[in-house]
Protein backbone atom coordinates (compact mmCIF):
# COMPACT_ATOMS: atom_id res chain seq x y z
CA UNK A 1 0.00 0.00 0.00
CA UNK A 2 1.31 3.40 -0.97
CA UNK A 3 -0.59 6.37 0.35
CA UNK A 4 0.05 10.08 -0.21
CA UNK A 5 -1.93 12.29 2.13
CA UNK A 6 -1.89 16.03 1.52
CA UNK A 7 1.73 15.95 0.46
CA UNK A 8 3.59 19.20 -0.15
CA UNK A 9 7.07 19.35 -1.60
CA UNK A 10 9.04 22.29 -2.86
CA UNK A 11 12.61 22.70 -4.03
CA UNK A 12 14.27 25.97 -3.04
CA UNK A 13 10.99 27.84 -2.88
CA UNK A 14 9.66 26.26 -6.05
CA UNK A 15 6.45 24.40 -5.19
CA UNK A 16 6.30 21.11 -7.02
CA UNK A 17 3.76 19.00 -5.18
CA UNK A 18 0.92 21.00 -3.77
CA UNK A 19 -1.47 19.06 -1.58
CA UNK A 20 -1.18 15.79 -3.46
CA UNK A 21 -3.20 12.79 -2.30
CA UNK A 22 -3.65 9.34 -3.80
CA UNK A 23 -3.65 5.67 -2.90
CA UNK A 24 -2.01 2.74 -4.63
CA UNK A 25 -3.25 -0.69 -3.57
CA UNK A 26 -0.81 -3.50 -2.91
CA UNK A 27 -0.10 -5.75 -5.89
CA UNK A 28 -1.55 -3.41 -8.45
CA UNK A 29 0.14 -1.78 -11.38
CA UNK A 30 -0.44 1.94 -11.47
CA UNK A 31 0.77 4.24 -14.21
CA UNK A 32 1.47 7.88 -13.59
CA UNK A 33 0.90 10.18 -16.52
CA UNK A 34 1.57 13.86 -16.59
CA UNK A 35 3.37 16.62 -18.40
CA UNK A 36 7.09 17.08 -18.07
CA UNK A 37 8.15 18.87 -14.92
CA UNK A 38 4.89 18.19 -13.09
CA UNK A 39 6.63 16.18 -10.36
CA UNK A 40 6.40 12.53 -11.41
CA UNK A 41 10.00 11.75 -10.55
CA UNK A 42 9.54 13.66 -7.30
CA UNK A 43 6.67 11.32 -6.42
CA UNK A 44 8.87 8.26 -7.00
CA UNK A 45 11.67 9.75 -4.93
CA UNK A 46 9.23 10.36 -2.10
CA UNK A 47 8.05 6.75 -2.28
CA UNK A 48 11.62 5.46 -2.32
CA UNK A 49 12.48 7.52 0.74
CA UNK A 50 15.26 9.38 -1.04
CA UNK A 51 13.54 12.63 -0.05
CA UNK A 52 10.92 13.55 2.53
CA UNK A 53 7.78 15.64 2.08
CA UNK A 54 7.70 19.18 3.48
CA UNK A 55 4.21 18.53 4.81
CA UNK A 56 1.83 15.64 4.65
CA UNK A 57 2.26 11.92 4.94
CA UNK A 58 3.85 9.43 2.60
CA UNK A 59 2.97 5.93 3.72
CA UNK A 60 4.69 2.98 2.11
CA UNK A 61 4.05 -0.57 3.21
CA UNK A 62 6.43 -3.02 1.68
CA UNK A 63 9.64 -4.86 2.29
CA UNK A 64 11.82 -4.06 -0.61
CA UNK A 65 11.82 -1.32 -3.20
CA UNK A 66 13.34 -1.66 -6.64
CA UNK A 67 13.89 1.62 -8.45
CA UNK A 68 14.52 2.04 -12.15
CA UNK A 69 15.66 5.63 -12.38
CA UNK A 70 14.95 7.94 -15.27
CA UNK A 71 18.67 7.86 -16.09
CA UNK A 72 20.56 4.56 -15.77
CA UNK A 73 22.68 5.62 -12.77
CA UNK A 74 25.16 2.79 -13.13
CA UNK A 75 28.46 2.68 -11.33
CA UNK A 76 30.86 3.55 -14.16
CA UNK A 77 33.70 1.62 -12.50
CA UNK A 78 31.80 -1.64 -12.20
CA UNK A 79 31.01 -4.10 -14.97
CA UNK A 80 27.47 -4.51 -16.22
CA UNK A 81 27.10 -7.75 -14.27
CA UNK A 82 28.37 -6.25 -11.04
CA UNK A 83 25.97 -3.36 -11.49
CA UNK A 84 23.07 -5.78 -11.80
CA UNK A 85 24.35 -7.69 -8.77
CA UNK A 86 24.69 -4.55 -6.62
CA UNK A 87 21.38 -4.81 -4.79
CA UNK A 88 21.83 -8.53 -4.18
CA UNK A 89 25.25 -8.06 -2.63
CA UNK A 90 23.85 -5.22 -0.54
CA UNK A 91 21.28 -7.68 0.80
CA UNK A 92 24.13 -9.84 1.99
CA UNK A 93 23.95 -12.53 -0.67
CA UNK A 94 27.34 -14.11 -1.42
CA UNK A 95 29.14 -12.52 -4.35
CA UNK A 96 29.28 -15.61 -6.52
CA UNK A 97 25.60 -16.29 -6.17
CA UNK A 98 24.73 -12.64 -6.77
CA UNK A 99 26.81 -12.59 -9.93
CA UNK A 100 25.17 -15.78 -11.15
CA UNK A 101 21.70 -14.39 -10.58
CA UNK A 102 22.77 -11.14 -12.24
CA UNK A 103 24.00 -13.02 -15.31
CA UNK A 104 20.61 -14.74 -15.50
CA UNK A 105 18.83 -11.39 -15.55
CA UNK A 106 21.19 -10.07 -18.17
CA UNK A 107 20.30 -12.99 -20.36
CA UNK A 108 16.60 -12.25 -19.95
CA UNK A 109 17.26 -8.64 -20.87
CA UNK A 110 19.07 -9.64 -24.05
CA UNK A 111 22.43 -8.53 -22.67
CA UNK A 112 24.17 -11.87 -22.87
CA UNK A 113 27.84 -11.48 -23.76
CA UNK A 114 28.10 -8.01 -22.26
CA UNK A 115 28.56 -9.13 -18.65
CA UNK A 116 32.11 -7.84 -18.40
CA UNK A 117 31.55 -4.56 -20.22
CA UNK A 118 31.81 -1.32 -18.30
CA UNK A 119 28.84 1.07 -18.61
CA UNK A 120 30.99 3.44 -20.67
CA UNK A 121 31.29 0.70 -23.26
CA UNK A 122 27.53 0.13 -23.56
CA UNK A 123 24.90 1.96 -25.61
CA UNK A 124 22.25 4.09 -23.92
CA UNK A 125 19.58 1.43 -24.33
CA UNK A 126 21.88 -1.25 -22.98
CA UNK A 127 22.68 0.83 -19.91
CA UNK A 128 18.99 1.28 -19.35
CA UNK A 129 18.48 -2.47 -19.47
CA UNK A 130 21.29 -2.98 -16.98
CA UNK A 131 19.48 -0.54 -14.73
CA UNK A 132 16.23 -2.50 -15.21
CA UNK A 133 18.09 -5.71 -14.36
CA UNK A 134 19.51 -4.18 -11.20
CA UNK A 135 16.02 -3.29 -9.95
CA UNK A 136 14.41 -6.60 -10.93
CA UNK A 137 17.23 -8.78 -9.60
CA UNK A 138 16.36 -8.06 -5.98
CA UNK A 139 12.78 -9.24 -6.62
CA UNK A 140 11.21 -6.16 -5.05
CA UNK A 141 7.66 -6.09 -3.80
CA UNK A 142 7.44 -2.46 -4.82
CA UNK A 143 8.84 -1.55 -8.20
CA UNK A 144 9.28 2.09 -9.19
CA UNK A 145 9.82 2.67 -12.88
CA UNK A 146 10.62 6.10 -14.28
CA UNK A 147 10.19 5.90 -18.04
CA UNK A 148 12.32 2.79 -18.24
CA UNK A 149 11.84 2.27 -21.95
CA UNK A 150 12.47 5.77 -23.21
CA UNK A 151 15.73 4.80 -24.89
CA UNK A 152 14.64 1.54 -26.44
CA UNK A 153 13.29 0.67 -29.87
CA UNK A 154 9.75 -0.60 -30.36
CA UNK A 155 10.71 -4.25 -30.71
CA UNK A 156 12.71 -4.36 -27.52
CA UNK A 157 10.10 -2.35 -25.69
CA UNK A 158 7.43 -4.92 -26.60
CA UNK A 159 9.61 -7.83 -25.50
CA UNK A 160 10.42 -6.18 -22.20
CA UNK A 161 6.81 -5.21 -21.55
CA UNK A 162 5.74 -8.80 -22.05
CA UNK A 163 8.51 -9.94 -19.76
CA UNK A 164 7.54 -7.43 -17.09
CA UNK A 165 3.90 -8.43 -17.28
CA UNK A 166 4.77 -12.04 -16.62
CA UNK A 167 7.07 -10.98 -13.76
CA UNK A 168 4.31 -8.90 -12.20
CA UNK A 169 2.06 -11.94 -12.31
CA UNK A 170 4.66 -14.38 -11.06
CA UNK A 171 5.92 -12.29 -8.17
CA UNK A 172 3.46 -10.23 -6.19
CA UNK A 173 4.55 -6.75 -7.04
CA UNK A 174 3.19 -3.27 -6.57
CA UNK A 175 4.28 -1.26 -9.55
CA UNK A 176 4.40 2.48 -9.99
CA UNK A 177 5.10 3.18 -13.59
CA UNK A 178 5.84 6.69 -14.84
CA UNK A 179 5.40 7.13 -18.56
CA UNK A 180 4.46 9.52 -21.31
CA UNK A 181 3.08 6.74 -23.45
CA UNK A 182 -0.65 6.27 -22.96
CA UNK A 183 -0.81 3.00 -24.88
CA UNK A 184 1.87 1.52 -22.62
CA UNK A 185 -0.03 2.71 -19.59
CA UNK A 186 -3.29 1.22 -20.84
CA UNK A 187 -1.61 -2.06 -21.59
CA UNK A 188 -0.01 -2.82 -18.29
CA UNK A 189 -1.83 -0.90 -15.61
CA UNK A 190 -4.77 -1.59 -13.35
CA UNK A 191 -5.21 2.10 -12.78
CA UNK A 192 -3.86 5.25 -14.37
CA UNK A 193 -3.10 8.26 -12.26
CA UNK A 194 -3.06 11.44 -14.25
CA UNK A 195 -1.28 14.33 -12.56
CA UNK A 196 -2.38 17.74 -13.66
CA UNK A 197 -1.09 21.20 -12.82
CA UNK A 198 -1.75 22.05 -9.22
CA UNK A 199 -1.16 18.47 -8.12
CA UNK A 200 -4.68 17.65 -9.16
CA UNK A 201 -4.91 13.95 -9.65
CA UNK A 202 -7.36 12.08 -11.71
CA UNK A 203 -7.81 8.35 -11.52
CA UNK A 204 -8.57 6.79 -14.83
CA UNK A 205 -9.50 3.19 -15.48
CA UNK A 206 -7.49 1.87 -18.40
CA UNK A 207 -10.67 1.11 -20.34
CA UNK A 208 -12.14 4.56 -19.85
CA UNK A 209 -11.26 5.73 -23.32
CA UNK A 210 -13.15 8.96 -23.13
CA UNK A 211 -11.13 10.19 -20.21
CA UNK A 212 -7.95 8.93 -21.75
CA UNK A 213 -8.70 10.90 -24.87
CA UNK A 214 -9.25 13.96 -22.74
CA UNK A 215 -5.87 13.41 -21.16
CA UNK A 216 -4.09 12.22 -24.25
CA UNK A 217 -2.38 15.51 -24.82
CA UNK A 218 -1.41 16.27 -21.27
CA UNK A 219 2.15 16.54 -22.39
CA UNK A 220 1.31 19.61 -24.36
CA UNK A 221 -0.93 20.99 -21.64
CA UNK A 222 -3.78 20.76 -24.08
CA UNK A 223 -6.27 18.63 -22.26
CA UNK A 224 -9.52 20.44 -21.69
CA UNK A 225 -9.34 19.57 -18.07
CA UNK A 226 -5.87 21.01 -17.77
CA UNK A 227 -6.92 24.24 -19.41
CA UNK A 228 -9.89 24.50 -17.14
CA UNK A 229 -7.78 23.94 -14.05
CA UNK A 230 -5.28 26.52 -15.14
CA UNK A 231 -8.00 29.12 -15.36
CA UNK A 232 -9.21 28.46 -11.89
CA UNK A 233 -7.43 30.89 -9.60
CA UNK A 234 -7.70 28.50 -6.70
CA UNK A 235 -5.02 26.36 -8.27
CA UNK A 236 -2.97 28.75 -10.29
CA UNK A 237 -2.47 30.98 -7.33
CA UNK A 238 -1.13 28.27 -5.11
CA UNK A 239 0.98 26.64 -7.74
CA UNK A 240 3.15 29.47 -8.78
CA UNK A 241 5.62 27.15 -10.40
CA UNK A 242 3.16 25.72 -12.86
CA UNK B 1 55.98 9.56 -38.67
CA UNK B 2 55.28 11.99 -41.54
CA UNK B 3 52.58 10.23 -43.46
CA UNK B 4 53.42 9.63 -47.12
CA UNK B 5 50.26 10.82 -48.79
CA UNK B 6 48.86 9.61 -52.05
CA UNK B 7 47.09 12.87 -52.60
CA UNK B 8 49.24 15.83 -53.36
CA UNK B 9 49.53 18.01 -50.30
CA UNK B 10 50.27 21.68 -50.25
CA UNK B 11 53.70 22.23 -48.81
CA UNK B 12 53.32 24.77 -46.04
CA UNK B 13 55.36 25.74 -43.04
CA UNK B 14 52.34 25.07 -40.83
CA UNK B 15 51.98 21.64 -42.37
CA UNK B 16 55.64 20.94 -41.82
CA UNK B 17 55.44 21.93 -38.19
CA UNK B 18 52.35 19.80 -37.74
CA UNK B 19 53.96 16.73 -39.24
CA UNK B 20 57.12 17.28 -37.22
CA UNK B 21 54.93 17.63 -34.17
CA UNK B 22 53.09 14.40 -34.98
CA UNK B 23 56.41 12.74 -35.53
CA UNK B 24 57.54 13.68 -32.06
CA UNK B 25 54.21 12.80 -30.48
CA UNK B 26 54.30 9.43 -32.18
CA UNK B 27 57.28 8.66 -30.02
CA UNK B 28 56.77 10.08 -26.55
CA UNK B 29 60.11 8.66 -25.44
CA UNK B 30 61.81 11.11 -27.74
CA UNK B 31 60.70 14.05 -25.64
CA UNK B 32 62.03 12.35 -22.55
CA UNK B 33 65.39 11.71 -24.16
CA UNK B 34 65.45 15.31 -25.33
CA UNK B 35 64.82 16.44 -21.76
CA UNK B 36 67.63 14.28 -20.39
CA UNK B 37 70.05 15.58 -23.03
CA UNK B 38 69.17 19.21 -22.27
CA UNK B 39 69.57 18.48 -18.56
CA UNK B 40 73.00 16.85 -19.07
CA UNK B 41 74.26 19.62 -21.32
CA UNK B 42 73.13 22.22 -18.81
CA UNK B 43 74.76 20.31 -15.97
CA UNK B 44 78.04 19.89 -17.87
CA UNK B 45 78.04 23.59 -18.71
CA UNK B 46 77.52 24.50 -15.06
CA UNK B 47 80.37 22.24 -13.97
CA UNK B 48 82.65 24.03 -16.45
CA UNK B 49 81.61 27.42 -15.17
CA UNK B 50 81.83 26.63 -11.48
CA UNK B 51 84.47 25.10 -9.26
CA UNK B 52 84.33 21.30 -8.99
CA UNK B 53 83.63 21.75 -5.27
CA UNK B 54 80.40 23.54 -6.08
CA UNK B 55 79.15 21.60 -9.10
CA UNK B 56 80.46 18.10 -9.72
CA UNK B 57 80.66 17.16 -13.40
CA UNK B 58 78.36 14.42 -14.70
CA UNK B 59 81.32 12.10 -15.15
CA UNK B 60 82.64 12.59 -11.60
CA UNK B 61 79.11 12.03 -10.30
CA UNK B 62 78.71 8.79 -12.22
CA UNK B 63 82.05 7.57 -10.87
CA UNK B 64 81.01 8.45 -7.32
CA UNK B 65 77.68 6.74 -7.90
CA UNK B 66 79.33 3.49 -8.93
CA UNK B 67 81.65 3.67 -5.97
CA UNK B 68 78.67 4.15 -3.68
CA UNK B 69 76.71 1.32 -5.23
CA UNK B 70 79.49 -1.17 -4.55
CA UNK B 71 79.11 -0.58 -0.81
CA UNK B 72 76.49 -2.61 1.06
CA UNK B 73 75.88 0.39 3.35
CA UNK B 74 74.47 2.30 0.39
CA UNK B 75 71.94 -0.42 -0.34
CA UNK B 76 71.01 -0.59 3.32
CA UNK B 77 70.42 3.15 3.31
CA UNK B 78 68.32 2.92 0.15
CA UNK B 79 66.17 0.17 1.64
CA UNK B 80 65.69 2.07 4.90
CA UNK B 81 64.69 5.25 3.10
CA UNK B 82 62.38 3.32 0.81
CA UNK B 83 60.73 1.71 3.84
CA UNK B 84 60.21 5.06 5.59
CA UNK B 85 58.93 6.60 2.39
CA UNK B 86 56.41 3.87 1.69
CA UNK B 87 55.15 3.70 5.27
CA UNK B 88 54.88 7.49 5.46
CA UNK B 89 53.17 7.80 2.09
CA UNK B 90 50.79 4.98 2.93
CA UNK B 91 49.78 6.27 6.36
CA UNK B 92 49.65 9.88 5.17
CA UNK B 93 47.45 8.90 2.24
CA UNK B 94 45.09 6.89 4.43
CA UNK B 95 44.73 9.74 6.92
CA UNK B 96 44.24 12.30 4.13
CA UNK B 97 41.80 10.06 2.30
CA UNK B 98 39.53 9.37 5.26
CA UNK B 99 39.53 12.94 6.50
CA UNK B 100 39.05 14.25 2.95
CA UNK B 101 36.07 11.97 2.42
CA UNK B 102 34.56 13.00 5.73
CA UNK B 103 35.15 16.69 5.02
CA UNK B 104 33.74 16.36 1.51
CA UNK B 105 30.59 14.78 2.89
CA UNK B 106 30.06 16.92 5.98
CA UNK B 107 30.44 20.67 6.02
CA UNK B 108 31.00 20.86 9.77
CA UNK B 109 33.87 18.40 9.65
CA UNK B 110 35.31 20.42 6.79
CA UNK B 111 35.17 23.62 8.80
CA UNK B 112 36.83 21.98 11.78
CA UNK B 113 39.63 20.58 9.64
CA UNK B 114 40.25 23.70 7.60
CA UNK B 115 42.61 25.44 10.11
CA UNK B 116 44.53 22.21 10.64
CA UNK B 117 44.91 21.83 6.90
CA UNK B 118 46.25 25.37 6.54
CA UNK B 119 48.65 24.97 9.43
CA UNK B 120 50.12 21.73 8.21
CA UNK B 121 50.35 23.07 4.69
CA UNK B 122 52.23 26.23 5.63
CA UNK B 123 54.63 25.04 8.34
CA UNK B 124 57.98 24.37 6.64
CA UNK B 125 59.00 20.72 6.56
CA UNK B 126 62.18 21.58 8.42
CA UNK B 127 60.23 22.98 11.36
CA UNK B 128 58.09 19.85 11.48
CA UNK B 129 61.26 17.78 11.40
CA UNK B 130 62.79 19.70 14.32
CA UNK B 131 59.64 19.32 16.39
CA UNK B 132 59.39 15.65 15.48
CA UNK B 133 62.98 15.18 16.68
CA UNK B 134 61.99 16.65 20.02
CA UNK B 135 59.05 14.29 20.32
CA UNK B 136 60.38 11.09 18.76
CA UNK B 137 64.16 11.53 18.88
CA UNK B 138 66.38 10.65 15.92
CA UNK B 139 65.31 7.84 13.58
CA UNK B 140 62.47 6.28 11.65
CA UNK B 141 59.53 7.51 13.75
CA UNK B 142 60.61 11.09 13.29
CA UNK B 143 61.09 10.70 9.54
CA UNK B 144 57.82 8.86 8.99
CA UNK B 145 55.94 11.42 11.06
CA UNK B 146 57.24 14.27 8.91
CA UNK B 147 56.26 12.46 5.72
CA UNK B 148 52.75 11.87 7.07
CA UNK B 149 52.29 15.51 8.04
CA UNK B 150 53.44 16.70 4.64
CA UNK B 151 51.56 14.13 2.58
CA UNK B 152 48.21 13.99 4.41
CA UNK B 153 46.97 17.51 3.56
CA UNK B 154 47.65 17.03 -0.15
CA UNK B 155 45.72 13.77 -0.24
CA UNK B 156 43.07 15.37 1.94
CA UNK B 157 42.46 18.16 -0.56
CA UNK B 158 42.38 15.76 -3.49
CA UNK B 159 40.04 13.35 -1.73
CA UNK B 160 37.72 16.21 -0.81
CA UNK B 161 37.66 17.50 -4.39
CA UNK B 162 37.00 13.97 -5.58
CA UNK B 163 34.14 13.62 -3.13
CA UNK B 164 32.59 16.83 -4.44
CA UNK B 165 32.81 15.44 -7.95
CA UNK B 166 30.83 12.29 -7.15
CA UNK B 167 27.38 12.52 -8.71
CA UNK B 168 24.78 12.91 -5.96
CA UNK B 169 22.48 10.76 -8.05
CA UNK B 170 24.81 7.80 -7.57
CA UNK B 171 24.66 8.33 -3.84
CA UNK B 172 20.87 8.46 -3.98
CA UNK B 173 20.97 5.22 -5.97
CA UNK B 174 23.13 3.66 -3.28
CA UNK B 175 20.69 4.68 -0.60
CA UNK B 176 17.71 3.36 -2.56
CA UNK B 177 19.43 -0.01 -2.87
CA UNK B 178 20.27 0.02 0.84
CA UNK B 179 24.02 -0.27 0.43
CA UNK B 180 25.66 -0.81 3.82
CA UNK B 181 28.36 1.69 4.75
CA UNK B 182 31.14 -0.69 3.77
CA UNK B 183 29.73 -1.00 0.28
CA UNK B 184 29.22 2.74 0.02
CA UNK B 185 32.97 3.06 0.52
CA UNK B 186 34.00 0.27 -1.77
CA UNK B 187 31.48 0.79 -4.54
CA UNK B 188 30.94 4.54 -4.61
CA UNK B 189 33.25 6.72 -2.52
CA UNK B 190 36.64 5.14 -3.11
CA UNK B 191 36.30 4.56 -6.86
CA UNK B 192 34.67 7.98 -7.12
CA UNK B 193 37.58 9.85 -5.58
CA UNK B 194 40.26 7.58 -7.09
CA UNK B 195 40.81 9.72 -10.18
CA UNK B 196 41.60 12.92 -8.32
CA UNK B 197 43.56 11.21 -5.53
CA UNK B 198 45.69 9.29 -8.01
CA UNK B 199 46.27 12.42 -10.06
CA UNK B 200 47.69 13.92 -6.87
CA UNK B 201 49.95 10.93 -6.25
CA UNK B 202 52.67 12.21 -8.59
CA UNK B 203 52.90 15.35 -6.49
CA UNK B 204 52.61 13.41 -3.24
CA UNK B 205 55.38 10.98 -4.16
CA UNK B 206 57.72 13.79 -5.18
CA UNK B 207 57.00 15.64 -1.94
CA UNK B 208 57.52 12.42 -0.02
CA UNK B 209 60.98 11.85 -1.49
CA UNK B 210 62.05 15.41 -0.79
CA UNK B 211 60.76 15.36 2.73
CA UNK B 212 62.10 11.94 3.66
CA UNK B 213 65.58 12.99 2.56
CA UNK B 214 65.28 16.26 4.44
CA UNK B 215 64.10 14.59 7.64
CA UNK B 216 66.91 12.04 7.43
CA UNK B 217 69.40 14.79 6.78
CA UNK B 218 68.20 16.50 9.95
CA UNK B 219 67.72 13.64 12.31
CA UNK B 220 68.65 10.09 11.41
CA UNK B 221 71.69 7.86 11.59
CA UNK B 222 70.97 6.08 8.35
CA UNK B 223 69.13 6.48 5.05
CA UNK B 224 69.80 8.44 1.88
CA UNK B 225 69.45 11.77 3.68
CA UNK B 226 72.06 10.72 6.21
CA UNK B 227 74.42 9.67 3.39
CA UNK B 228 73.85 13.06 1.86
CA UNK B 229 74.65 14.84 5.09
CA UNK B 230 77.89 12.90 5.43
CA UNK B 231 79.08 13.77 1.94
CA UNK B 232 78.12 17.34 2.69
CA UNK B 233 80.19 17.30 5.87
CA UNK B 234 83.24 15.94 4.04
CA UNK B 235 82.58 18.33 1.16
CA UNK B 236 82.53 15.36 -1.20
CA UNK B 237 80.54 17.06 -3.94
CA UNK B 238 80.52 14.18 -6.51
CA UNK B 239 79.16 11.83 -3.82
CA UNK B 240 76.59 14.40 -2.79
CA UNK B 241 75.40 14.62 -6.38
CA UNK B 242 75.40 10.83 -6.58
CA UNK B 243 73.02 10.69 -3.59
CA UNK B 244 70.75 13.12 -5.36
CA UNK B 245 70.71 10.80 -8.38
CA UNK B 246 69.81 7.94 -6.06
CA UNK B 247 66.85 9.82 -4.60
CA UNK B 248 65.76 10.60 -8.15
CA UNK B 249 65.86 6.90 -8.94
CA UNK B 250 63.79 6.29 -5.81
CA UNK B 251 61.11 8.61 -7.13
CA UNK B 252 61.19 6.80 -10.46
CA UNK B 253 60.80 3.50 -8.66
CA UNK B 254 57.75 4.79 -6.78
CA UNK B 255 56.21 6.23 -9.90
CA UNK B 256 56.66 3.21 -12.14
CA UNK B 257 56.67 0.48 -9.52
CA UNK B 258 53.65 1.53 -7.46
CA UNK B 259 51.78 4.58 -8.72
CA UNK B 260 51.48 3.70 -12.41
CA UNK B 261 50.29 0.10 -11.88
CA UNK B 262 47.87 1.31 -9.22
CA UNK B 263 46.50 3.94 -11.55
CA UNK B 264 46.12 1.48 -14.41
CA UNK B 265 44.29 -0.88 -12.10
CA UNK B 266 41.97 1.66 -10.53
CA UNK B 267 41.13 3.44 -13.75
CA UNK B 268 40.78 0.37 -15.97
CA UNK B 269 37.07 1.08 -16.42
CA UNK B 270 37.86 4.33 -18.15
CA UNK B 271 39.82 3.10 -21.11
CA UNK B 272 37.83 2.74 -24.29
CA UNK B 273 34.61 4.19 -22.92
CA UNK B 274 32.24 5.61 -25.52
CA UNK B 275 31.52 8.63 -23.31
CA UNK B 276 27.90 8.86 -24.43
N1 LIG C 1 16.64 18.67 -6.61
C1 LIG C 1 15.87 19.63 -7.17
N2 LIG C 1 16.19 20.92 -6.99
C2 LIG C 1 15.44 21.88 -7.54
N3 LIG C 1 14.35 21.66 -8.28
C3 LIG C 1 13.98 20.39 -8.49
C4 LIG C 1 14.73 19.30 -7.96
N4 LIG C 1 14.13 18.16 -8.33
C5 LIG C 1 13.08 18.52 -9.07
N5 LIG C 1 12.97 19.85 -9.17
C6 LIG C 1 11.90 20.59 -9.89
O1 LIG C 1 10.71 19.94 -9.62
C7 LIG C 1 9.89 19.91 -10.76
C8 LIG C 1 9.40 18.50 -11.00
O2 LIG C 1 10.50 17.68 -11.30
P1 LIG C 1 10.33 16.16 -11.65
O3 LIG C 1 11.67 15.64 -12.00
O4 LIG C 1 9.60 15.48 -10.57
O5 LIG C 1 9.41 16.23 -12.97
P2 LIG C 1 8.88 15.05 -13.87
O6 LIG C 1 7.40 15.08 -13.82
O7 LIG C 1 9.55 13.79 -13.52
O8 LIG C 1 9.34 15.53 -15.31
P3 LIG C 1 9.84 14.65 -16.56
O9 LIG C 1 8.65 14.02 -17.17
O10 LIG C 1 10.44 15.67 -17.48
O11 LIG C 1 10.83 13.68 -16.04
C9 LIG C 1 10.69 20.49 -11.91
O12 LIG C 1 10.21 21.78 -12.15
C10 LIG C 1 12.09 20.53 -11.38
O13 LIG C 1 12.73 21.68 -11.83
MG1 LIG D 1 11.01 12.67 -14.32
Amino acid sequence: MIRFQKVFKSFSGHMVLNNLSFDIETNTVVSILGPSGIGKTTILRLISGAINPDFGVVEVTGKKIGYIFQDPRLLPWRTARDNVALGLIAEGKPKDESRRIAAGWMKKLDLEGFEDYYPGELSGGMMQRVSIGRALAIEPDILLMDEPFSNLNVELKKTLMTMLESIFEEYQTTVVYVTHDISEAVRISDKILSILPGSVTEEIQPDDFQKLMQNSCIDEYESDLTKKRKKEPMFTKKVTAI
Amino acid sequence: MPVPSTRRQKFTVGGMITSFHNFLLADKVLYGVLGVIIFLVFWQALSWIFNAMIVASPLATINALFALLTETKTWEYIMITLFRLIVGLFLGSIVGLLLGLAAGTNKKIRQVLEPIKWTSMTIPAIVISIMAMLWFGMGSEQVIFVVIIIVAPITYVNAMEGRFAIDEKLIEMGRCFNLPLKMFFREIYLPGIAASVIAGFALTAGMGVRVVVLAEFMGAHDGIGYGLSKSYMYLDTPELFAWILISLALLGLLEFGIMKPLKTHMMRWKKGGNLS
